[in-house]
């Protein structure tokens, strides 16, 4: 065994009980907890990976992003830390064979990759590491952002530029989605902070 | 047996050849002391550890001192006097071991599990965020290509920490307090990077050690806030930013104290509560020293002669005794890295002084500011810094006012570039072949 | 392997560095609990009561609307290192091996592994460097159409005031 193989272990043991307490934690906090470690240790599976880019962007986008956003949800309820979430027996069993399912799936896939890690290691005829990774991961990225690199020697431009515009899509369809739900959510009951809150949202109303 | 991590020996000075051999700690222990590559790396790793644990204990003990010290000069009073003599410069020591000794209370509302859990996240986040700091251009514990993100990506953890621990903690102050954080920290999250961004731009590289190299020689130019408008001004953006983001007075309405008690952590007792007063400490030391080496030169002192002397000691290599250990390399190293934690430390200092002058803001004004002010300034840096090398080259013929850094008489202070011998490398290439 | 190993072992100091003066303070601190102790502070008195309140979504629209832009962000930091390195390249008096170095910095390879020839001239480095700023221009526009959308809808406002809710009124 490897130092790599036993980094492995801990980032994906760290992973699976994560992933596993998101299931089988009742409280709400305790999952959100629970997913902040599964989905940071799954960062580190990507640091292993030689890949810091995307790591670094599952911690920033997924865990100090999307995670707030969860725990920012569940704040906005006025469900204490002590609620319990009811889950019945046909959700349990429904969900169980569509988790079996998935693992299966995923597990076939890993296996019949293999270790083809790119950028790994070169190893000697003694197994001796002699390059240690790829130097650098982070340029040929923002290459092809700029079209240049890749097999087909045109690199990514074009996804790069329909992602702004899926952005663009999200935003607009985000602040439509929640201010349509402020409206109807329009209840007397202001937060203690809000200075003076009009029943009417303006612009939105409007448009 | 690993190599050297990758970047670290990319951006050494080129001359003296033979005195400055690119050492990483992993790379001796496995080479000189003959550990096992995985053994010397995690023995490695465990130094960097104690080494930076030790920096991230100590700092917040000095920069409580420095605020209860300097907070009382400016409001007239003196401020600690006793523990430790006529200066009180133990004061933070005592006011810990007297922490460690009360008695630690959980609230019965509270989720126990989470209330305890969650004040170690901040911790985590800064100590991480330590791991890829260099400190000049040898003592980084990793030399990662894409540094700059990672930091932030790993700073941008803290505020789990936080939230959960005011959604946890049972009381309505702490969960106003973490309602506002989360709202807070999540918005400033971006002109932060955006304004990171420009001298990222100016400088070519995320690499934190590379962008400091690259400021070498004298302050001006060569330092980024000096690159173009656009860096001077981001240098005030980023500035402004990175104290809203520590939390601190007048974006701490988090845990303002005159509204919510304490805010978030209002029901925190004992060593815990300490707990995320060393986090923010230490994270306003992080902020500053990345903003030390993307806008104020890293870790020279800006004077070219007496940074090339700096440099100089590299040669002088008495017989201590120890092979491969240079007297003076390691002098000149602990000579840049005090310089760059001076610099930081007055940032620091900065931040204190800041705390103590201005207001709270309200918090309609706090995320005005963000989303109104400093977003779309932060967007206008970013785009004005792109287009700014473009014009030069209209206009000028070349993308910097002064000249370029790269083309400067290689002295030994060196560019952020090794420079190639023409001669050495071969091979049948074509134009174009780099970008593959 | 390096950059894991490093952040997993610091993760683990932070953790033992904070758990020890928590657990040898566990030996010298006092344990006596009692009702008062273990409720919630509410200023004195005794709270009343769920801590758990409603809020106001605009939290929550503020939040949603910068993890788009988190996204944003994460594609910016690599094309501004490559944006960086191309215009270093642009500067037409740069020395023969300056300019190979730099190259080699700028597609990411091992330094002293490409050949001479490979490297970029001046002039191929401007039409990179162009090419990249207009890149950027599309796709930080298109995100900042979206902003200007979301400020003039009035999503930005955290406040809606009196004085804006007249000029609405007089606008209806």
């Amino acid at each position: 065994m490897t130092g790599a193989d036993a980094l492995f272990g801990v980032f994906a043991a760290l992973a699976c009980g994560g992933a596993l307490g998101v299931a089988a934690f009742r409280s709400v906090a305790r999952m959100a907890f629970s997913l902040v470690v599964c989905l940071s240790a799954v960062a580190g599976l990507f640091f292993l990976l030689n890949a810091p880019m995307v790591g670094a962007t599952q911690l920033i986008v997924y865990v100090g992003g999307t995670v707030v956003l969860l725990i920012f949800g569940v704040m906005l309820t006025d469900a204490g830390v002590g609620r319990r979430m009811k889950i019945g027996l046909l959700e349990t069993i429904s969900m169980t064979f569509i988790a079996i399912g998935l693992a299966a799936a995923l597990g076939w896939t890993a296996v019949g990759l293999g270790r083809a890690i790119p950028g790994a290691p070169v190893l000697d005829e003694e197994g001796v590491e002699i390059v240690a990774a790829t130097p650098d991961t982070l340029r040929p990225i923002g290459l092809k952002f700029l079209g240049l690199g890749g097999e087909s020697g045109v690199g990514f431009l074009l996804p790069f530029e329909i992602i702004s515009v899926h952005l663009l899509v999200v935003l607009i369809g985000a602040a439509y989605l929640a201010r349509a739900k402020r409206r109807v959510d329009a209840t007397p009951e202001t937060p203690p902070e809000a200075t003076r809150e009009t029943a009417s949202d303006g612009l939105g109303e409007q448009a | 047996m690993l190599a050297a991590p990758p970047a670290a020996d990319l951006a050494l000075p080129v001359e003296p050849a033979e005195a400055v051999e690119s050492v990483t700690l992993a790379g001796w222990l496995s080479d000189g002391v003959g550990l096992d590559g995985f053994w010397a790396l995690a023995v490695a790793a465990a130094v960097h550890a104690f080494v930076l644990l030790n920096l991230f204990g100590v700092l917040p003990a000095v920069f409580i001192w420095v605020e209860r010290k300097w907070s009382a000069r400016l409001q007239d009073r003196l401020g600690p006097t006793r523990v430790g003599g006529r200066f009180g410069w133990l004061q933070a020591l005592a006011d810990g071991l007297k922490l460690i000794q009360k008695e630690d209370l959980v609230p019965d509302a509270a989720d126990g599990l989470l209330f305890r859990a969650s004040l170690y996240v901040p911790a985590i986040s800064v100590l991480m965020a330590f791991t890829l700091l260099p400190f000049n251009d040898r003592w980084v514990a990793v030399a990662s290509d894409c540094g700059l993100f990672l930091i932030l990506a790993v700073l941008s953890l803290e505020v789990v920490g936080v939230v959960l621990g005011g959604y946890t903690s049972g009381s309505k102050w702490s969960l106003l307090g973490g309602m506002r954080e989360a709202a807070q920290m999540v918005s400033y999250e971006i002109p932060l990077a955006l304004t990171a961004l420009v001298p990222v731009i100016a400088a070519g590289s995320l690499s934190l050690r590379e962008i400091g190299v690259f400021q070498a020689g004298w302050m001006f130019p060569n330092w980024l806030v000096f690159a173009n408008p656009f860096c001077a001004a981001a240098f005030l953006c980023y500035f402004t930013v990175a104290i809203a983001e520590c939390k601190r007075a007048p974006f701490d309405l988090a845990e303002a104290e005159s509204e919510l008690v304490a805010g978030y952590f209002t029901e925190y007792a004992s060593f815990r509560w300490s707990m995320f007063m060393l986090a923010e400490y230490a994270s306003m030391f992080v902020v500053s020293l990345i903003a030390t080496l993307l806008f104020l030169g890293g870790w020279w002192t800006g004077i070219a002669p007496l940074d090339a002397a700096l440099t100089g000691l590299n040669d002088w290599r008495p017989d201590v005794g120890v092979e491969g250990f240079g007297v003076g390399g390691y002098l000149a190293n602990v000579l840049f890295a005090g310089v760059v934690c001076l610099k930081a430390s007055l940032l620091v200092t900065v931040q204190v002084w800041v705390r103590w002058s201005l207001p709270r803001l309200r918090i309609d004004q706090v995320m005005a500011t963000c989303l109104k002010y400093l977003t779309p300034i932060a967007c206008v840096l970013l785009l004005g810094a792109t287009l700014w090398p473009l014009g030069l080259l209209a206009t000028l013929g070349r993308p910097t006012v002064f000249g370029s850094t790269f083309s400067a008489s290689p002295s030994p202070l060196g560019g952020a570039i090794v420079e190639q011998d023409s001669a050495l490398p071969n091979g049948d290439g074509e134009a174009g072949e780099a970008l593959r | 392997m390096d950059l894991a190993g490093h952040l997993l072992i610091f993760a683990v100091a932070a953790i033992v560095a904070l758990a020890a003066p928590l657990t040898l303070g566990r030996l010298i601190r006092p344990k006596n609990r009692t009702p008062d102790k273990s409720a919630i502070y509410d200023c004195g008195e005794e709270a009343i009561g769920s801590s758990y309140l409603k809020f106001d979504l605009r939290f929550y629209v503020v939040a949603l609307l910068f993890i788009v832009f988190d996204v944003e962000l994460a594609f910016l930091f690599p094309w501004a290192a490559v944006y960086g390195s191309a215009i270093a390249l642009t500067d037409p008096t740069l020395s023969e091996g300056v300019r190979l170095g730099l190259t080699e910095r700028l597609g990411g390879h091992t330094p002293g592994t490409l050949p001479i020839e490979a490297t970029l001239t001046a002039g191929d480095a401007t039409r990179l460097a162009i090419g990249g700023a207009l890149d950027l221009a599309v796709f930080f526009g298109v995100l900042l159409v979206g902003f200007a959308y979301v400020w003039k809808r009035g999503d930005l406002d955290w406040v809606k005031t009196v004085a804006g809710q007249a000029r609405q009124d007089a606008l209806r």
